[in-house]
């Protein structure tokens, strides 16, 4: 049987609310700070389609979203067969004394196998506390900074050969 | 190139790397003229900062000449001398914008885990773990500064780099200590720890008017270099604490008050006497406390009613045994942090082009890089006239 699993994470972004909302709004953004998925796409309507990377290869799914107040909130949920039925939402609000925008994420999505699932995915590497932390902190670096800033490529990785799996391998030589 | 690497507790190598690249069209390349080894870096090296990899480049206190520049780089050119702040600020997130640039929200790549440490992440630094982010430092022939318009910092030519070097950390990081707590003319300070930040927060003490300056620590050399650059008082913990101690000393020359300001720069190392270090020491070995409070404690019981304890010293987990009640019931205020150098570097760049402050005048060593595994050990055993190891990578030496 299923088991519904919930994380959330909330960080405060310095950048107007309605840039933020507009940010997350446009889904093709988000494989660019969530790390699990490959690709999301705008179908139409209020449909969007993900991929993501899983063990034995791409897992596709279909969600809709159920709410879109501009910058105050978006939420989403999975439609039809998806692997691991999902929803989610994230809120907007103006942060105190200028210091941007509170962002508030909320996914939940049911692990196939209850419990034994989740552990095996956790076996597997797949902490969704920690991706969902990682995924709104670089959602924010992007707004902030315009990138994410990485050690990946850098003098001591390469010695070691520890680069991320499809990084990009630096020139190595003496200059 | 060649770089100190930390290769495992007590065991830096200078080895042959890979030349450092350009990462994000924001990141230059610096050539690295002049490197110095922190006393933080010997928490590295003794093993006490857990997260450090093998072949990890240390150091974070660099400077030298931009070599190579991202396509983004608005503020810096090839040909540019600058030093390079230890901590890293992206420049843009709230924390950078009101020069808080040691709280940087975006620098640490490996923010999740230093989430799980101290729940919130701060700014990464070069060479210093990877709960700070992991990134090279700069005991090297070349070092990579990301968002470099916001942290390679353009200082003019003609002066020599030991009178500039000690901008990136050490100097910054006494200013602070000193700038934090707050110290009005005529004041009493106590400094524990008579090394390069101690040294400096003794300087940064007397220029903001400080009366009575207490340097505490048993190393004759650091005694010696505190009365002349800043006219301290010695307080040999080993030799002038026979008939008492440290704390009953420092009541002793301030008629029963205690001082005004105790600015504790030993950290997590700190070495004492009596049944609390003794403790400490058996505690460290046993993995139930990492850090040994020795000069924090003293610094709150020697400290004045309604009086500040600024630390700079290192300290990285738990530590046991603080004296809260006395702390609270004398109505101390503490003040604290990894030093937001960015914020300093104007003023302090003045003084030292005024002549009013002299850093190279804590240097102790002055030798080639491939050298650095023999300074970290002569630094970490403490030794008398070892005060300041300045490495620098374009030397070699005589065979």
């Amino acid at each position: 049987m299923a088991h519904e699993s919930t994380v959330a994470y909330s960080a405060t972004i310095y950048k107007p609310r309605q840039e933020v909302y507009a940010f997350w709004r446009n889904w093709p953004n988000l494989p660019r700070f969530a790390r699990h998925l490959s690709r999301v796409e705008d179908i139409g309507g209020d449909r969007t389609r993900w991929t993501a990377e899983g063990p034995q290869g791409p897992v596709v799914w279909e969600a809709e979203t159920t709410a879109d107040v501009p910058g105050e909130r978006i939420a989403w949920r999975s439609v039809g067969h998806a692997d691991v039925p999902n929803h989610g939402e994230v809120l907007f609000k103006d942060a105190p004394m200028d210091r941007g925008t509170e962002v508030v994420v909320r996914l939940a999505y049911d692990i196939p196998y209850g419990i034994v699932g989740e552990l095996a995915a956790r076996a597997t590497g797949n902490h969704p506390e920690a991706e969902i932390g990682e995924a709104v902190r670089r959602f924010k670096a992007i707004l902030e900074c315009g990138e994410i800033p990485t050690i990946e490529g850098q003098s001591s990785n390469r010695r070691r050969g520890d680069n991320a799996p499809g990084d990009p391998s630096p020139k190595v030589g003496v200059r | 190139m060649k770089a100190a690497v930390w290769m495992g507790k007590k065991d830096v190598r200078v080895e042959e790397m890979p030349d450092p690249v350009l990462l994000s069209p924001k990141d230059v390349i610096v050539q690295v003229s002049s490197t110095a080894i922190c006393g933080s870096d010997l928490h590295l090296y003794n093993g006490h900062v857990p997260t450090m990899k093998e072949y990890d480049i240390l150091g974070h206190e660099f400077m030298g000449e931009v070599v190579e520049v991202g396509a983004d780089v608005k503020q810096l050119k090839i040909g540019d001398r600058v030093i390079v702040p230890f901590p890293i600020a992206c420049g843009c997130c709230h924390f950078c914008s009101f020069g808080m640039t040691s709280a940087c929200d975006n620098t640490n790549p490996n923010a999740g885990q230093q989430e799980e440490s101290y729940s919130v992440p701060a700014a990464g630094i070069y060479g210093y773990s990877h709960l700070f982010g992991g990134y090279d430092g700069g005991q090297a022939e070349y070092a990579r500064v990301p968002f470099a318009d916001a942290n390679a910092f353009k200082v003019p030519k003609g002066i020599p780099d030991e009178k500039l070097l000690f901008l990136t950390d050490a100097y910054p990081t006494g200013f602070q200590a000193a700038d934090q707590a707050g110290i009005a003319r005529e004041f009493t300070v106590a400094i524990w720890g008579g090394g390069p930040v101690g040294q400096f927060a003794a300087m940064s003490a007397r220029l903001l008017g400080a009366k009575q300056i207490i340097m505490v620590d048993h190393v004759t050399a650091r005694l010696d270099l505190a009365e002349r650059l800043s006219g301290a008082e010695r307080l040999d913990f080993e030799k002038d604490t026979e008939d008492s101690d440290v704390v009953e000393q420092i009541k002793m020359r301030t008629g029963g008050r205690g001082a005004d300001v105790c600015i504790d720069a030993v950290g997590m190392e700190g070495l004492g006497h009596g049944a609390g270090a003794i403790v400490d020491h058996a505690k460290t070995i046993l993995r139930m406390e990492n850090d040994r409070p020795v000069a924090f404690r003293q610094a709150i019981m020697a400290c004045r009613k309604m009086g500040v304890v600024s630390f700079p010293g290192v300290y990285a987990g738990l530590a046991d045994s603080i004296p809260l009640g006395q702390a609270m019931n004398k109505g101390l205020r503490f003040a604290t942090g990894q030093t937001s150098v960015h914020r300093y570097l104007p003023k302090l760049l003045d003084y030292i082009l005024r002549g009013d402050v002299d850093p190279s005048q804590i240097i102790s060593h002055n030798v080639p890089l491939d050298r650095a595994p023999e300074m970290y050990d002569l630094f970490a055993r403490r030794d008398g006239g070892c005060t300041k190891v300045v490495l620098k990578p374009g030397e070699r030496s005589a065979a």
